[in-house]
Formats: structure tokens, C-alpha cells, sequence
């Protein structure tokens, strides 16, 4: 192991790729800033510019591109109550009351230090967690990673805020609907496709993210008008950026707690970082129980670094079952894994076995991503910070303008600009009518893997469904399926205001 | 009607339709495939029309009327969506004829002022600015094909 480490470290510290790490913070923080453009966005933004790159610095860039995202998230949620994701609601809590009352950059500073506790925590339990269910996951078959998947996409939906759970999973159908069009790999025959060459090859991924998230997202805040999200954004006292040893004190226990929560929740599939925050913001409270000065919700430092933390500890952690099983557990890891496959990485078991430099150097680099964005962010911050105030009335087109071109790079074909605007146009129906959809992005990469595997239980069972209860395992997964489908029936959930309708 | 079940109707008549065409998809069993072209799609367009089923019928706890919803948007952004849309099919239609430069020039003074923005000089330089550099950072630094048109053509011309 520690022999791989060092390769991943020696790949990541060559000037080019320390210079590929800072220009992916800058520019994910700065993407993850703008309200409703978070990590989805930033990585899918940022894939055709890196095409001719090698996989490291490719990697290493969008390591970075996808903590800066996610900080800047965090950045809007505190100074303008704005949180660009779901992911950092909760960060907004207690962040933007601090934020209010002065303490702008001492929030800022809490929370980079909270998503850097909480990375490198993660980090470290990736790092032990990883090649153990690498090792494990050899031995899996196709009727367990069909039964796997099932898991998965039944997860995205038992997760679902309240009040979300069927709609959840008719999303997550839709998107296996759509992974069927174009043509069948088995048999030839084009499925769906209405007789269009443009189709023939199926809907592109990066596409479907950039129709569904980043262009729907832009036109969703010209719908709702200037003001929905927007308010003053308090950045006069954002040099003041130092915390004190009683506070650092008091917010340590918080930052081991939510680390811990956080990884254990981002590898589960489906539970990523959107409910990973709201628990460990609910556990803190929980454990608080009305005895600090400052309450929860007024500007508590524990609710703000609970959140912060867990949700970079349960970003870390959702790279466990897309690195070792190849199946991506929520929407980001889900772009994630399209970015890692445009640079001919093939994340799953053969990754870790066949290719343990490409493995370690990707591990290696979202933990640098993290270092780097302590760095350079907390300087920078009262200079980003600026960008908030651009006006909308030239955001919002050249956010459409980077998502088109964005994918037109890629193809070179303005029927994608088309197919695009029709899902962007389809997408906030849904989102008006308040259907997420995050599940129909996983179900949509998902379909692919499903069916190939379906097809091979099959085949290998001789066409008898009892593949699915001959092996443990595949047993084993099932039953957790369908008690996760059942937790909905039971559970009450008090601690997840959510307010938006996707989720991460 | 609520938002909920509008929203199922759309996606039952969406599951209906596939449903229907995945009927029409030819089969060709064969020992090495025990799965027909159509049998995932067949299957996921029943549990797709029935989970929209159950949202339709299932009533919401605090529903929300599209009608309600529908008349707290202002016509005002409303239009500005729909011109947005209808210019993104415009510069994916003149991309081609035009090269990228133009047409983004095009794409984004226009997208501007359908936002609002009404000083001449802010939209031109904005909107010429921000192509230009894009393009020249991704045929001159990274090397990425991007056809200019004859603008481009020009301006490459002139760098060679």
C-alpha cells in the first residue's frame, strides 16, 4: 500500500500537475460559487476542456475542481444564504446567521478548516477502506453486481427527503429509460432512436448532466425571478479570518464526530453528501441539546462545521464503491465517473489489481485537491467572493453559453445543442412540478451496467432467474435492497428541511 | 391539479409511449442472449406507469396547485425563459453557417438583452470579449479544434 501512496504522491508533485491542481480549486470554487451550479456542473463543465490531458493531470484537475466546488458552495450558503447544492443547505443554517452578525470570515475560515478535517479524515479511511473492498470485490459476478445496482438505485430513492421517496423512483426509472436509446450492444437493433444517426450512439452522459443540472438550473433562476436567491452579500469583514484556540477546541470533537458520519454515510450508495450534513447537523444538535451560548441555527460554530465536515467526508467516501465496484452512488460521482472514463480510466476492481498507480494517484489527488484548497482559497476568498455580485442579466447566458459549448466541444454536432435545449426545457417542468433529478442522472448511467449485467446472470444461469437467491452475496444484497426500499414505510424524517429538490 | 399529479400524468404518459414503442422492437431470442432488445424496457415502462399511477392516486400530504405555483412567476421571466430556449435552438443553428465566433457573439448579445441588460457598450464588449478569449485559449493554449468561421480564419491568418 504505502508503495502506491508514494506513486500516487511522486505522479502528483510535478509542476505541471501542482499548477493543474490550483487552477482546478480556483476554478471549481468559482463555478460552485454561482447559485445552482455545484460540483455536477463544475466536473461536466470542465471535461471537454481537459480531453487531450493525461489521465493524472486530468485527474488531479478535476480532484480539485470538485472540492473547490463544493467549498464554493459552501462560500454562497454563508455570505448570501444562496447554497448552490443541497449538499450545503445545512451549511447555510448557522453559516449565514454568522455571516450576519460580522463573523463573515470567521465562518468561511470554520468551514474551509471543517471540509479539510473532514477530507483528510475521510481521505485516510478511503485510503484503508479502499483497497479492502477492492480485494473483496474480484471475486463479485454479474448477478451480484446486477443485484448491486438494484441496491444502489433502490438507496437513491429510500433516501429521498420526505414526501420524495415514489417520485425518487419513477425519476430513477425515467433515467433507465433513457440509457436504452440507441443501439442494443448485444443484438444491433437501435432502441428508440426514431430512425436518427444522431442517435444511433444513444444520449450522451455529459449531455443528459449539463440538460438536466447546469442549463435548467440557469433558466430555473430567470423563472424565479432576480431575487429569489440573491440577498446582500455580507463580505466587508471577510479578511477577519482567525478563529481562536477556544473555538478550534470546542469544534474538534464536532470535526471527528461528522467525519466519521460523514464517510460512512458517502459510501453507502445513493446516501451522499446532502444527507450525510443534514445528520451530522442533527446528531450535533442532538448531542448539544440547548447548552451552548449560541443556538443552533443563530450561528452555532458547531452547526456549521458538523455539516461542512460530514459533507467532505461523505464526498471522500463516495469514491469508495466507485473506485473499487465501478458504480457511481450519487449524481457527482456519477460526472465523476464520466470524467475518470474520458481519460481511458475504467474505475472497478481491475482498476485496483491492473492499474494501482492510476488507483493511488487518484486517491492521492483528491487529498491534495483538499490541501490546496485550504491554502489558496482562505487568501482568496475576499477576492472570489466577488463574483457573487455579478449581475444575473450576464450570468445566466454566458452559463448557457459554457454548458453548450461545454458539449458541442465534445461532438462537434449542433443536433447535441438541440437535444439539449429539449431536456433543459422538459427538466424545469419537472423541477417545477418538484421531481428531483439527481436519480434520474444515476439511473441513466446506471441502465448501461444494469442491463449488460441482467443479460449476463442470464446467460450464465441459463435463463433462470434463481441467480438471483444461489449465491449469498446476491442474496445478501437483495434482502439489504429491499429492506432500504422498506425504510421509507418506517422512518420519520424530522431533521431534513430540505428545501431544494435535488440532492447529491 | 397538484404539482404532483401533473407531474405524474407527464411521466406516465412518457412511460405509456415507451412502453408502446418497446412493443414494436423486434425479438431475437438466441442461445447466446437470454434477454430480448425489448424486455428491459418492456419491464420498465410497467413499473413506470405504475409508480406514476401510484403518485397520481396517492394524495399528497401538503399538496402543492399548479395553478397557485404557475401565478407566482411573473409573465415577465416567463418570456425571458422561453426567448432564452428559442435563442439556444438559434445559435445551435447558425454554429455551422456562421463559425463559433460570430454566432457566440450572437448568442450572447442577444442573451443579454432578453436578460434585461439595455447599455450598448456593456453588451458588446462582454459578448465579444468573452468568445475571443475562449477561443483563442482553446485553439492557441490547448490546442482544441474549434471551427471559427471565417472570422476565425481571418484572425488566424493574421497570428500566423
Amino acid at each position: 500500500m504505502l508503495e502506491g501512496v508514494f506513486t500516487g504522491f511522486s505522479t502528483a508533485f510535478t509542476l505541471t500537475n501542482i499548477c493543474m491542481m490550483f487552477i482546478g480549486v480556483v476554478a471549481g470554487t468559482l463555478i460552485g460559487m454561482l447559485p445552482g451550479l455545484g460540483p455536477i456542473s463544475a466536473i461536466a463543465l470542465m471535461i471537454p476542456i481537459t480531453y487531450g490531458f493525461d489521465s493524472a493531470s486530468g485527474l488531479i484537475l478535476m480532484a480539485g475542481v470538485y472540492y473547490g466546488a463544493v467549498f464554493g458552495g459552501s462560500t454562497s450558503s454563508i455570505l448570501i444564504n444562496a447554497p448552490g447544492v443541497a449538499g450545503t443547505v445545512a451549511t447555510a443554517f448557522d453559516g449565514y446567521p454568522l455571516a450576519r452578525k460580522g463573523q463573515a470570515g470567521k465562518a468561511l475560515a470554520i468551514a474551509a478548516y471543517a471540509s479539510f478535517a473532514g477530507g483528510t479524515i475521510g481521505a485516510v479511511f478511503l485510503l484503508l477502506g479502499a483497497p479492502v473492498l477492492a480485494g473483496v470485490s474480484v471475486s463479485f459476478q454479474s448477478a451480484d453486481y446486477f443485484a448491486l445496482m438494484l441496491m444502489g438505485l433502490a438507496a437513491v430513492s429510500a433516501f429521498a427527503p420526505k414526501g420524495q421517496f415514489l417520485k425518487a423512483m419513477v425519476m430513477t426509472v425515467v433515467g433507465l429509460m433513457l440509457a436504452t436509446v440507441g443501439t442494443d450492444n448485444v443484438s444491433g437493433i437501435q432502441r428508440f432512436t426514431f430512425g436518427q444517426l444522431n442517435l444511433v450512439d444513444g444520449i450522451s452522459f455529459l449531455l443528459l448532466a449539463m440538460a438536466t443540472f447546469a442549463l435548467s438550473e440557469a433558466l430555473m433562476m430567470v423563472l424565479e425571478g432576480e431575487d429569489t436567491h440573491l440577498g446582500s452579500p455580507a463580505t466587508s469583514d471577510l479578511r477577519q479570518l482567525k478563529v481562536s484556540k477556544q473555538e478550534l477546541k470546542e469544534i474538534a470533537p464536532t470535526i471527528g464526530r461528522s467525519s466519521v458520519l460523514g464517510f460512512l454515510i458517502g459510501v453507502l450508495p445513493g446516501a451522499g453528501a446532502t444527507i450525510a450534513s443534514f445528520l451530522a447537523y442533527g446528531m450535533e444538535q442532538a448531542i448539544d441539546n440547548g447548552k451552548s451560548d449560541v443556538q443552533f441555527g443563530k450561528g452555532n460554530l458547531k452547526g456549521l462545521t458538523a455539516p461542512e465536515t460530514a459533507n467532505n467526508a461523505a464526498s471522500t467516501g463516495s469514491f469508495v464503491p466507485l473506485l473499487t465496484l465501478g458504480i457511481p452512488g450519487s449524481g457527482t460521482t456519477a460526472v465523476m465517473l464520466g470524467a475518470l472514463i474520458s481519460y481511458g480510466v475504467q474505475p472497478g476492481p481491475q482498476l485496483y489489481t491492473e492499474n494501482p498507480q492510476v488507483f493511488w494517484s487518484v486517491i492521492i489527488s483528491m487529498y491534495l485537491g483538499n490541501v490546496v484548497l485550504l491554502i489558496l482559497n482562505l487568501p482568496l476568498i475576499p477576492y472570489i467572493a466577488k463574483l457573487i455580485t455579478l449581475p444575473r442579466r450576464f450570468l445566466i447566458p454566458l452559463i448557457l453559453f459554457f454548458s453548450l459549448i461545454g458539449v458541442y466541444l465534445v461532438s462537434f454536432n449542433t443536433f447535441d445543442i438541440y437535444l439539449m435545449v429539449g431536456f433543459a426545457a422538459v427538466t424545469i417542468l419537472l423541477r417545477f412540478l418538484g421531481f428531483p433529478l439527481a436519480p434520474m442522472l444515476l439511473g441513466f448511467v446506471l441502465g448501461g451496467l444494469l442491463e449488460d449485467n441482467l443479460r449476463r446472470a442470464l446467460l450464465i444461469s441459463g435463463g433462470q432467474l434463481d441467480f438471483l437467491w444461489q449465491r449469498p452475496i446476491t442474496l445478501g444484497i437483495l434482502v439489504v435492497t429491499v429492506v432500504i426500499l422498506l425504510l421509507p414505510f418506517y422512518r420519520r424524517i424530522n431533521t431534513c428541511p430540505t428545501t431544494r429538490e435535488d440532492y447529491h | 391539479m397538484s404539482k404532483n399529479r401533473l407531474g405524474a400524468l407527464v411521466i406516465l404518459v412518457f412511460s405509456g409511449g415507451y412502453g408502446y414503442l418497446a412493443l414494436d422492437l423486434p425479438s431475437i431470442p438466441s442461445f447466446e442472449d437470454a434477454v430480448d432488445p425489448s424486455s428491459l424496457p418492456i419491464a420498465l415502462s410497467i413499473v413506470g406507469v405504475t409508480i406514476s399511477m401510484l403518485i397520481f392516486l396517492i394524495p399528497a400530504e401538503s399538496p402543492s396547485i399548479v395553478t397557485t405555483a404557475l401565478s407566482a412567476i411573473k409573465p415577465k421571466n416567463l418570456y425571458r425563459v422561453g426567448g432564452l430556449l428559442a435563442l439556444m435552438v438559434a445559435y445551435g443553428t447558425v454554429m455551422n453557417p456562421l463559425g463559433f465566433l460570430i454566432s457566440t457573439v450572437f448568442f450572447l448579445a442577444t442573451g443579454f438583452w432578453i436578460m434585461g441588460e439595455r447599455k450598448p457598450k456593456a453588451i458588446l464588449i462582454i459578448s465579444t470579449v468573452t468568445p475571443f478569449a475562449f477561443w483563442l485559449s482553446l485553439t492557441q493554449f490547448l490546442g482544441v479544434y474549434l471551427d471559427s468561421g471565417i472570422v476565425g480564419r481571418l484572425i488566424s491568418e493574421l497570428l500566423n
